[in-house]
């Protein structure tokens, strides 16, 4: 048999971090390119800005996503200790 | 700004580029900080959270920060890059500054020491002295000229190699295919960033926005091969779809990032193909594994020699995407059914029952939860673990238990198995399983084509002549793959099946024919299989209706399944016993119910044969009972009575070491 045990409030403020951590993560530099003076390079920095842009997109979707998992776990949890009928101050279910 | 020329190698916007640079490593801070914060978030949350979903998403968070550090460490490369070009551009224009002031010194020199000589020469009677060290001067500062000219197209040469520099390591930073012409990278100029952060939605987005062909196929692996297992997992749970674009076969991309892997499809011989697919996987990392299950599913799902994780990892996809036609087919035929007056034709009822029955049996596939022996021995639920996954062909194989076991058997269900029923040969793989000390066995459910729907149809060899090909090669890319002592059983026609796939070239540690009917079809001896000192053992239990075809052949034809196994020489055969191995005053295991009963009675879990004892026995390498005939007593014809030992509660039966 394993415990499982989460806290709403605890899970609902690591969403919100890691939320905040994910647009941190963000950088979208498309728009500013410079101009380095030859077709060459500014394709390279173009191509690199873009790579930027959503490798760094992904990582956050990543982070973000990782938050909203949490609090959906939390969210289970209360819904099978509301089910189950049992008080919900420690929200802990055994199964 | 205009392009920089053989006059000015050094333009460029190096103040625009300092700007880009100084946000950039702004960003890196802000990575190292977030890298941070994630692990503080990670350790709070879990010093609270408890069970397997705290566990998997600590793991989750584990990874991410790895991804953010090495990102990090990307960008900060680049941005070294960067600056080193830059710093070489500002030189190079500083430079060019003072050359061209030398330049035009000199020419200016160049063109006053002329004119003093052509004053000079314009004399009546020049002095010659004067002349000459006019002509020096001039000769002087065109020395200049050129000097300074050489430096300028240094400086030139300097311009082309900081370009190279730029171009060649910012790209080597890129995903392969990612920049340069015709590269994927310039597909995602318009899509936005902030689409990764909208969960599944915004990833169909984005992948909505790619176009159709080699590109954009390109950038739809980059993402997925991006995206964290969750991630990944929620895209296909929400857009079974994308896993559609997946599906195709190696392309040029793949023959470039996996060009061993690439050389191995090509390779003839199944045998030696699975030896070359075996080495090239050898030498891919763990992460270009799982980047060839979900990038590459169509190619590596099926394929033999690949490891057995990685295909169950393909698979999910494959049964995806096989989601997602079954769907789309269903909604096609609803539509049509519902615009058509009047009652259904039988054929569209038959085809939407065939696409629900598709829809329900991807959906259990993916997200249903199996019965499966957890750590303590005891049952617990998993997820379906599919190694062969071919709607089209009607081939499947289903993993039952840990892949890393050092038995594992391969075992084939009789007449009228299907894809439909593959549940019933699964429960009965997990009864086995559970029968023996965890991790040390496993059990591959496996069905290679169509069988004979019908007993009537089941004298027909075709079927095993057909799959014999295909089990052949997969039980030897088990084997091979997995370095597991390999055992083949076939029930019922099943056995058939393995008997032929032995005359194909399949060489395993062990086969067992259980009631089967057949040792292949067109056997006559173990002389006719690729190994014939393979150790089999077969059972069949006295009264089973199988009796009545095995041995049957004729020939020209395809009726029958080669010599009956239990009498073919080289094969041991087995005891069936008693339908109860552990009370000595059950009845002998007997009759119609005997075919299917050698694996117990569905009713009662605790009460096995000792036909079920002698299976495990096989497939594990324990010590099996041997059949003993017999007794029969006849006064008359029509009057014969037959003994059987084992229902003598005394009778204990010989054994044997299983080899």
């Amino acid at each position: 048999m394993t415990e499982l045990a989460i806290s709403a409030d605890d899970a609902e403020d690591a969403c919100a971090r890691l939320t905040r951590v994910g647009d941190a993560v963000a950088l979208d530099l498309r728009a500013f390119s410079p101009d380095p003076g030859a077709p060459g390079p500014r394709d390279a920095v173009e191509q690199w800005l873009g790579w930027v842009a959503m490798r760094s997109g992904v990582l956050a979707g990543r982070v973000q996503g990782s938050g909203r998992a949490a609090a959906d776990a939390a969210g289970l949890l209360t819904d099978t200790d509301q089910h189950l009928g049992r008080a919900t101050a420690g929200m802990q279910v055994a199964v | 700004m205009t392009d920089w020329d053989e006059q000015h190698p050094g333009r460029g916007d190096t103040a625009g580029m300092d700007a880009l640079i100084a946000r950039v490593l702004e960003h890196v801070h802000t990575l190292d900080q977030s890298a941070d914060e994630l692990r503080a978030v990670t350790e709070r949350l879990t010093s609270t959270w408890r069970g397997a979903g705290a566990d998997a998403w600590a793991v989750e968070n584990t990874g991410a920060e790895g991804e953010l550090r090495a990102f990090r460490q990307q960008l900060y490369d680049g941005l070294d890059v960067a600056n080193q070009y830059n710093e070489a551009v500002r030189l190079i224009a500083a430079r060019t500054v003072t050359i061209e002031g030398d330049l035009d010194q000199a020419r200016y020199a160049e063109s006053m020491a002329q004119a003093a000589l052509d004053e000079l020469r314009a004399l009546d009677d020049p002095d010659s002295w004067e002349v000459s060290r006019a002509r020096s001067r001039v000769d002087l500062a065109q020395e200049d000229a050129v000097y300074a000219t050489r430096q300028l197209a240094q400086l030139v040469f300097e311009r082309q190699q900081a370009d190279t520099y730029l171009t060649s390591s910012l790209g080597a930073g890129l995903p392969t295919g990612w920049g340069g012409g015709g590269g994927f990278g310039a597909l995602t100029a318009a899509l936005p960033a902030v689409a990764f952060s909208r969960g599944p939605e915004g990833l169909a987005v984005w992948i909505a926005g790619l176009p159709d062909g080699a590109e954009g196929d390109a950038a739809l692996r980059w993402l997925v091969e991006n995206l964290s297992d969750a991630q990944f997992e929620a895209l296909l749970a929400a857009h079974p779809e994308v896993a559609s674009r997946l599906m195709g076969g190696p392309d040029g991309a793949f023959a470039e990032r996996f060009p061993a892997l690439a050389t191995a499809l090509d390779v003839g011989g199944p045998d030696a193909r699975i030896a070359a697919v075996i080495d090239a996987c050898a030498g891919l990392s763990a992460h270009d594994l799982v980047v060839i299950a979900r990038c590459y599913p169509g190619v590596v799902g099926n394929l033999d020699g690949v490891p057995l994780t990685t295909r169950i990892a393909a698979n999910r996809v494959a049964i995806s995407a096989d989601l997602a036609a079954s769907r789309a087919g269903l909604a096609a035929m609803e539509d049509l059914l519902a615009e058509e007056p009047g009652e259904p034709a039988p054929m569209q009822l038959t085809l939407l029952a065939g696409f629900r029955a598709s829809v329900a049996r991807c959906e259990d596939l993916l997200y249903g939860e199996v019965a499966v022996v957890g750590n303590g021995g005891g049952f617990t639920t998993g997820r379906h673990q599919v190694v062969v996954f071919d709607a089209a062909a009607g081939r499947f194989g289903e993993l039952v238990g840990d892949p890393a076991a050092p038995n594992i058997a391969v075992v084939l269900g009789g007449t009228g198995t299907g894809v439909s029923n593959m549940s019933g040969q699964y429960d009965r793989a997990l009864d086995l399983v559970a029968g023996v000390p965890e991790h040390s066995l496993a059990i591959i459910t496996y069905l290679g084509g169509s069988m004979p729907p019908t007993l009537d149809m089941a004298t027909r060899s075709r079927y095993a002549m057909d799959i014999a090909p295909h089990l052949a090669s997969f039980a030897n890319g088990v084997k091979a793959v997995t370095g597991a002592t390999i055992t083949v059983a076939g029930h019922s026609y099943g056995g058939s099946v393995v008997g032929r796939a032995e005359v194909e070239g399949m060489v395993v540690d062990r086969i067992l024919h259980i009631e089967s009917a057949g040792s292949g079809p067109g056997v006559d001896s173990v002389q006719d299989y690729a190994a014939p000192e393979t150790p089999r053992y077969s059972m069949t239990a006295p009264g089973d209706p199988i009796g009545m075809i095995q041995g049957l052949s004729a020939g020209g034809t395809d009726l029958g399944h080669g010599m009956d196994p239990d009498i073919l020489d080289g094969v041991v055969r087995l005891e069936t016993g008693r339908v109860n191995a552990r009370d000595p005053h059950s009845p002998v295991l007997s009759g119609s119910d005997a075919h299917s009963g050698v694996f117990g009675d569905d009713t009662k879990r605790n009460v096995k044969p000792d036909a079920w004892d002698n299976i495990l026995a096989v497939m594990t390498g324990g010590e099996v009972t041997v059949w003993t005939a017999p007794t029969v007593e006849s006064t008359v014809p029509w009057d014969v009575e037959v003994t059987y030992p084992m229902s003598d509660p005394t009778f204990v039966p010989p054994t044997q070491v299983v080899r």
